[in-house]
């Protein structure tokens, strides 16, 4: 068998394994797109094959990259298991997903991306298309880790992989650049060179000292940031702040509890993609206040719910991290934030908007019953008062109960987990009322 | 004992000491039910789970601590589907499906529930297969067990109205010394059919 018979063979076992697919749920939203485009694509890769030879070997490794990108879309559709994540909250992120990742072309036309949500057992991810050379549509795909299936407030963290998918689309890429350049202006963060200084700094705690040596003994040479490094900690300190912008204190809590170290000043110095949780942490306190979302909506008046809140932004508020951690200037955070909200500026709905006094009293009020943080009072005459409740007001409705616990006087002891579920369950319920709501009978 | 009739139930619904939430709208609340609305997860038997549903063989288990076997037994017996809005189920004849309410329910220890099947649907075929009783002190989604008993399928969509509650006040004191508290209840579960007390009738 040549390369070009087996590549021809590759593709029909690609084409009958997208006629399989149809065996399955494609999860809610776009379905049809999403098989329509994998079926575009191989049409495509069938004509280009058409024109290929055997002696045509950049051709064939080019068709055959195209054609195992298409078998990966068609391989995620059998991966993806409605029982397997929390699909209101994968509805809220497809439709930011949507708005946010929305191209238009040279004549103005929007081509919003073919969003698919799938389960994993790794963390919280939304990988987007790079090579798109078939492509009519840009597959999104957000990945759910499976084991947290039910943990919407930990969901938070998307925030923080929206930023990742939006620097691969040219428009809030522009922004998103100028959201690192702002922090890049001045400081340890200035430069791979200040970088390296910054974590050779002879104050630094005893086990980064530990872990610098150990790595010059490994590989004779002291440790160096190299331009790359630089890059990615700069992009992941945007989407730090990228995610703040979207969930709010939410957000820094999740960040908090999913991902605080026992040394949180360390990174691994074989692959520095990421940056010390320390001054990730610094930063996102520091930008909560710059936001003034780190006051509490509530008064002293509103007793038990107001220390319920106080616990909670206590929380996110806290830094017990030393100056070292601080390496950035808030006229830098600043900026940054101030180039992210330009970007939110066309999708507003992504943007958090702080929860009232009286939403808040009411959800914690429920949650403390052991009922779904939801609104919907009724009149002396039965009739219902549907309000839209924010993705971001349900979970920090959530979190005031969860963190603001010992502060709350309830019958129940409710765990993390059933006030993680019984917040799934308003968004299921949220649902509903959305829909009431939008489409009036008729 | 009483049933509630509809200015009772909204007075109770409006100062929380009843809870039936979300209500969608005016309607739902009848003379003297509240109507109920399907949720999205869906539980039916699967075709190939197992060949009979056998107490003696779950005690069986239990007593020689095959406790994963007859957990595996459990689970294999149904399969499960998470139905968003607008998508549909489609429940042939003679099927049976287990189905939350959207609604979440929180009963005092003064009242009980009884959910029926609204008649519109009853007379498509579609049974609340028992008419569940809801007990006091009961917090969470209540489990509507459908089946179809016409003779063509029914789509059926999350969300739709297909039963109702009635409130009935309890005389005597309700609460229970061994259970102080519900768990919460957020889908419906297969519940043993075999409870410690019934073993002496089990071969």
């Amino acid at each position: 068998m040549g390369p070009l018979e087996f590549l021809t063979e590759e593709f029909e076992n690609t084409e009958r394994a997208l006629h399989e697919t149809l065996r399955h749920d494609y999860g809610p939203g776009r379905r049809e797109e999403y098989y329509t485009e994998c079926e575009k694509r191989l049409q495509a890769i069938q004509a280009d094959i058409a024109a290929l030879t055997n002696d045509n070997r950049p051709g064939l490794k080019n068709a055959a990259a195209e054609l195992a990108q298409v078998a990966h879309a068609i391989a995620l559709v059998e991966r993806s298991r409605l029982g397997e994540f929390s699909w209101p909250f994968a509805d809220e992120l497809r439709e930011a997903a949507s708005s946010l990742l929305t191209e238009t072309t040279v004549d103005d036309e929007e081509l919003p991306p073919i969003v698919h949500v799938i389960s994993e057992p790794t963390g919280y991810k939304i990988r987007t298309e790079q090579r798109l050379r078939h492509a009519t549509s840009r597959f999104v795909t957000i990945h759910f880790p499976r084991q947290l299936k039910h943990h919407v407030l930990l969901h938070a963290l998307f925030g923080h992989e929206l930023g990742h998918a939006a620097i691969n689309i040219p428009e809030p890429k522009v922004l998103l650049k100028a959201a690192a350049r702002a922090l890049s202006s001045s400081g340890p963060m200035s430069s791979a060179g200040a970088m390296t200084k910054w974590i050779h700094d002879p104050s630094a705690p005893v086990e980064v000292r530990n872990e610098l040596s150990r790595y010059k003994t490994k590989y004779g040479k002291a440790f160096q940031f190299g331009t790359n490094a630089y890059s990615r900690w700069h992009l992941e300190f945007v989407c730090d702040l990228f995610g703040l912008a979207c969930f709010g204190p939410s957000f820094l809590a999740a960040h908090r509890v999913y991902l605080s170290k026992p040394f949180p000043y360390l990174f691994n110095l074989e692959s520095p993609t990421h940056p010390v949780y320390a001054c990730r942490h610094r930063m996102l306190v520091q930008a909560l206040r710059l936001l003034g979302w780190d006051q509490a909506c509530t008064t002293p008046a509103d007793g038990e719910v107001h220390h319920a809140e106080e616990s909670f932004l206590d929380f996110v508020r806290e830094d017990p991290y030393d100056a070292r951690a601080k390496l950035f200037k808030d006229g830098q955070i600043e900026s940054a934030l101030k180039a992210i909200n330009t970007l939110f500026v066309a999708h507003p709905k992504l943007t958090y908007q702080p929860i009232e006094r009286t939403t808040l009293i009411a959800l914690v009020a429920n949650l403390t019953q052991g009922v779904p943080p939801i609104l919907v009072p009724i009149s002396e005459d039965g009739t219902p008062s549907l309000n839209r409740l924010s993705l971001g007001r349900i979970l920090f409705a959530g979190w005031t109960r969860w963190l603001g616990r010992a502060a709350l006087t309830s019958e129940m002891k409710l765990s993390f987990f059933e006030i993680n579920r019984l917040c799934d369950q308003a968004l299921i319920q949220q649902a509903a009322i959305n829909r009431a709501l939008d489409r009036p009978r008729n | 004992m009483a049933l509630l009739g509809r200015q009772e139930i909204i007075a109770r619904l409006r100062d929380a000491s009843l809870v039936v939430t979300p209500i969608l709208s005016m309607e739902q609340i009848g003379a003297a039910s509240v109507d109920l609305r399907m949720g999205t997860v869906f539980i039916m038997a699967r075709a190939r789970g197992s060949s009979h549903v056998d107490p003696a063989a779950y005690k069986e288990q239990t007593i020689k601590g095959l406790l994963q076997e007859s957990e595996r037994q459990r689970r294999q017996k149904y399969e499960r589907y998470e139905i968003p809005f607008e998508d549909r189920f489609l429940l042939h004849p003679g099927a049976l499906v287990l189905v939350p309410t959207l609604e979440w329910l929180k009963l005092p220890w003064t009242l009980h529930g009884s959910v029926t099947a609204r008649s519109t649907w009853a007379r498509e075929g579609l049974s609340i297969a028992t008419a569940t009783f809801v007990e006091p002190g009961y917090q969470g989604i209540a489990t509507l067990e459908m089946a179809n008993m016409g003779d063509i399928p029914i789509a059926l969509y999350p969300g739709m109205r297909v039963a109702q509650i009635a409130f009935s006040t309890i005389e005597g004191k309700a609460e229970r010394p061994d259970k102080a508290q519900f768990q919460l209840a957020f889908e419906p579960e297969q519940g043993a059919t075999l409870k410690d007390d019934e073993y002496p009738f089990i071969p």
